[in-house]
């Protein structure tokens, strides 16, 4: 479980964030929507202590300010929108998931190989294991990165605008990971520019506008409100399909 | 892990090569010495009074510093270029070199009578181009640094340099001492002059390889970095202080000797990935028997007459790093 709690940051004498407060759940996916420049990834990028902030950031009720950076990264694993193509091996980048449990040297236990290897296995790229990231595709290149968030094990996964770019195949292979996630009781916070995506992944979500929350809710309370027409300028259509409903954005 | 155990093959192989480098470095020069005269100039002998003077006085020394200083500025190259992100970054790109460069050429200008004191001026003048470079990258960027680091190295240089031309033009006698210095040689070297660098380097090149397995985590990107608990900042300025502390040690005593920064570490990776936890062993042994041999080339090529290692070097070096480039973007396509 992940809170912040008043979280305020600014950069360059700019107010990026004021005054934030957002909780994220364990076995919760939890959406982070605004428009371009709203601080989404100001929000989440802030739990790298990168950055001063005022305000407070949780981890399991401990103040992060608190814990070391080894110890933090145990507990949280964030995913930046821009994932680089590294010239090693699927193997290495998966296995670099488990250094926060490492020591110095960086050799990994037969505990940390187990865990490399069995998410490798679950995210399909036992074939792949040996390939450069560098000559993967780019949905390839995704999944191995998934597959390093799960070899870490974190209790709280952070995805930031995961879907750029991404085709409707990786986009599946997206969301199945995230359920993945939430099976084994993890917090997800994800960022999200497509609302409809939101809507069907999430469990709640956040409306960041001018670095303040302006909504928090179910995704139907989203769709319900009026803050998808003023803030976007797209309108909800629900869809009755096999008995259940289903909410776009157009 | 199955992968760092392929790769004990190629450190070995590499290892060897140094020990044929070394070999050769005894034997061969002005005076041809065969292996029987080697093991008895090194046992000290009775009639092998002259082996042994060239072999304790001359050689010695200078093997040792070849391959401290090629183990050095190798190690330093590929900390660069891992700390940047960058391919072709190296040494000389950041300043380092023009540092070591202005100070050796104040002393000839101003005070030739201390001499003496030209590798601690070099050592100096490294270290404050370093200085300055993490000032300017800190005030211009402030968080990672990584986009302005070589940036700033280029802008220190550059004004080193201009400084240099400068006191060139008005002290044209030195120029002569100052070429000797700039082309790199390990000619002349004894013993005292590499001690102390020499502990340096060992002392720094201990400390790279337990800073290895976090600086090789950048190649992910600064956030990915920084979210497996890395401490992106501090490991980057660690791995510029360490290279700088390695280039301005070996500068000391064997000038700016380049290319060895640039080339090595793609060399290295040549025989192992660039995850490999045997990398930088790796890099470090291929640069110590790459100058070693160059400054071997360099002294049997022309004998008696001798060419700086540097010269060698740079002619041996320019080539194969434009064929290490085609190759490269032959593998890509």
């Amino acid at each position: 479980m992940i809170e912040f709690k008043d979280l305020s940051v600014s950069i360059d004498k700019k107010n990026i964030l004021d005054s934030i407060s957002l909780v994220a759940n364990n076995r919760e996916i939890t959406a982070v929507l605004g428009r371009n420049g709203s601080g989404k990834t100001t929000l989440l990028s802030s739990v790298l202590k990168e950055r001063k902030y005022s305000g407070s950031i949780l981890v399991d009720g401990r103040d992060i300010s608190l814990i070391s950076r080894k110890e933090l990264a145990k507990k949280v694993s964030i995913m930046p929108q821009n994932v680089l193509s590294p010239d090693i091996t699927v193997e290495s980048l998966v296995s670099y998931g488990r250094t926060p449990y490492t020591s110095f040297s960086g050799i990994l236990t037969s505990e940390d190989r187990e865990k490399v290897y069995s998410a490798i296995k679950e995210m399909g790229l036992y074939e792949l294991s040996q390939r450069k990231v560098s000559s993967l595709s780019g949905g390839e290149c995704r999944r191995a990165y998934f597959a390093m968030i799960l070899a870490g094990d974190a209790d709280t996964v952070m995805l930031d605008e995961p879907t750029t770019f991404m085709d409707a195949v990786t986009k599946k292979e997206l969301f199945a990971f995230i359920d993945i996630l939430k099976k084994r009781n993890k917090a997800v916070i994800i960022v999200l520019h497509d609302l409809t995506d939101a809507v069907k992944v999430s469990d709640r979500i956040y409306l960041i506008d001018g670095g303040k929350t302006i909504f928090s809710g179910s995704g139907t309370e989203f769709a319900d409100s009026s803050y998808p027409t003023e803030i976007f300028g797209l309108e909800a259509v629900r869809i009755i399909h096999e008995n259940a409903e289903n909410i776009f954005f157009i | 892990m199955k992968g760092s155990k392929r790769h004990v093959l190629p450190l070995l192989f590499s290892l060897l090569i140094l020990l044929i480098s070394f070999l050769l470095s005894i034997s061969l020069g002005s005076v041809n010495l065969s292996i029987y005269e080697v093991i008895n100039g090194i046992l000290n002998t009775d009639g092998y009074e002259k082996q042994s003077l060239i072999i304790y006085s001359l050689r010695f020394p200078r093997i040792f510093g070849a391959i401290m200083a090629g183990a050095a500025l190798s190690s330093a190259g590929l900390m660069l270029q891992q700390a940047t992100g960058n391919d072709l970054c190296a040494p000389n790109i950041i300043g380092v070199n023009s540092g070591a460069g202005l100070f050796v050429m104040l002393i000839l200008c101003f005070a030739p009578s201390l001499y003496l004191l030209l590798p601690v001026s070099a050592f100096l003048g490294a270290l404050i181009a370093t200085i300055l470079v993490l000032l300017i990258s800190r005030m211009t960027q402030g968080a990672s640094m990584k986009a302005t680091l070589v940036l700033s190295g280029v802008a220190v240089g550059a004004f080193f340099n201009a400084v240099i031309s400068f006191l060139s033009y008005l002290f044209p006698d030195v120029l002569v001492s100052y070429t000797a210095f700039s082309v790199g040689s390990l000619s002349g070297i004894y013993s005292e002059d590499i001690a102390a660098p020499s502990a340096i380097i060992g002392v720094c090149l201990i400390l790279a390889l337990l800073l290895s397995p976090r600086l090789k985590l950048l190649c992910l990107g600064d956030s990915m970095a920084a979210s497996l608990g890395v401490n992106v900042r501090l490991v980057r300025i660690f791995a510029l202080v360490l290279s700088s502390a390695l280039c301005a040690s070996s500068v000391s005593f064997g000038g700016l000797i380049g290319f060895v920064g640039l080339i090595v570490p793609h060399m290295a990776k040549k025989f192992v990935p660039s995850d490999s936890p045997l990398l930088l062993p790796i890099c470090m042994t291929t640069g110590a028997y790459v100058l070693l041999l160059s400054d071997l080339l360099g002294r049997i090529l022309f004998a008696p007459s001798e060419l700086p290692c540097g010269i060698i070097m740079s002619i041996v070096g320019a080539p194969f790093f434009v064929f290490l480039l085609c190759r490269r973007r032959r593998e890509h396509d």
